[in-house]
């Protein structure tokens, strides 16, 4: 049956999907539910973690060893977003410059759970840990 | 149907539960206490006046066991759409509900559009001349989504027009809005309004607890469990 490098193949990919996944519908909860307006660089950063959801399931589905060609670029692009919306939110680079005129702005707090954990935050970190299960994991054949 | 898709459409399923039970546990969350109001609901930091002022317009009986706090702009094309779903769940519930309004003025005319209305109110025709906005409201109302080139609608002369249908002292609503008479209670209202946290417009709040999500199903059923307390 399965010999353990195609486990080794599915569980980071399973991880980066599932990440992927929660972030999605976690992030539809703050603004549909939640109904907390997404700024400008939340809506970038969607841009590039919904297709991951439908593109990793294709890539898991296909037991396809190159998958992480086709995620990463997407992934990478959002990890980019997020640094930068992390480094204004935190303010290291001034406020000023944002890119961000309608609705609300990208540096202003929403959610602040246990004193640190904030949107951008989890955004950032969402995209972080699906990178590393896509570069870190060997594809075998 | 390969075993993958399987372990895929088993995570999806559990991930949608957890988020729709999630939604209705935070939705009656939101809606379990007054924002407002003493010790007793937790929210003594908010005095209760912020949400119903003595001036604000109000509709129906003052010992009716609910008070429907609305903050609308006479401008929002939400609000105008659901004016009349706010009148018929007055008429519906016979006398048991009183309406508040506060305004959340957000657009380019809403202040102007809120102290017309107030004016009228000086004459008695606050509630005709909010309904009469509301309807004409394409007239002379921000679109969103309208080239920027597109024809600026004259208020002036159109807010002259309404006033005179509803058989108005023209030149006491022209002194009102020249005066800006109402600009304090509205920069109060708006400051109200951003204290309780309301984000859109309409915000509905039924003895004082929020409608966490806009609809008119839910509206009356929060308006049902308060007249069942």
């Amino acid at each position: 049956m399965e010999n353990s490098e195609t486990k080794q193949f599915k569980i980071p990919a399973y991880a980066a999907w599932i990440i992927a996944l929660v972030a999605t519908v976690g992030s539809l909860f703050f603004s549909e539910v939640m109904q907390l307006p997404p700024c400008v660089l939340c809506w970038y950063q969607r841009i590039a973690m919904y297709p991951l959801v439908l593109i990793i399931a294709a890539g898991i589905v296909l037991r396809d060893p190159k998958m992480k060609y086709y995620a990463l670029p997407v992934s990478l692009t959002g990890m980019a977003i997020a640094i930068y919306h992390n480094l204004l939110y935190y303010g290291f680079i001034p406020d000023s410059i944002t890119p961000c005129t309608q609705g609300i702005s990208c540096t202003s707090v929403q959610i602040e759970w246990l004193g640190f954990i904030t949107i951008p935050l989890m955004s950032l970190t969402a995209f972080i840990c699906i990178n590393l299960c896509l570069l870190f994991y060997k594809p075998t054949k | 149907m390969s075993k993958e898709i399987k372990i895929l459409a088993a995570i999806v399923v559990v991930v949608v539960i957890g988020a729709v039970v999630g939604a209705s546990y935070y939705r009656n969350s939101v809606q379990s206490v007054p924002v407002t109001g003493g010790a007793s609901t937790g929210n003594s930091a908010i005095p209760a006046e912020t949400l119903v002022r003595p001036d604000s317009p109000t509709l129906g009986a003052a010992d009716a066991p609910v008070t429907l706090v609305e903050f609308l702009d006479p401008e929002c094309e939400s609000c105008a759409a659901f004016g009349p779903v706010v009148k018929k769940i007055l008429k519906d519930f016979d006398g048991k509900v009183r309406l508040v309004v506060r305004y959340m003025p957000l657009h380019p005319n809403s202040l102007r559009a809120a102290t017309l209305t107030e004016a009228a109110g000086e004459q008695g025709k606050y509630w005709q001349m909010q309904e009469l906005l509301f309807q004409r409201q394409s007239q002379w109302g921000e679109r969103h989504g309208a080239p920027a080139t597109a024809a600026k609608p004259d208020i002036e002369a159109l807010f002259e027009k309404y006033a005179m249908e509803l058989n108005l002292d023209l030149e006491k609503i022209n002194a009102a809005i020249r005066e800006n008479r109402y600009q304090q209670k509205l920069e109060r209202d708006l400051r109200d309004g951003r204290t309780l946290g309301v984000r859109q417009t309409p915000t509905f709040f039924v003895n004082g607890r929020r409608l966490a999500r806009f609809s008119e199903p839910d509206l009356r059923a929060l308006i049902a469990s308060e007249l069942q307390k």
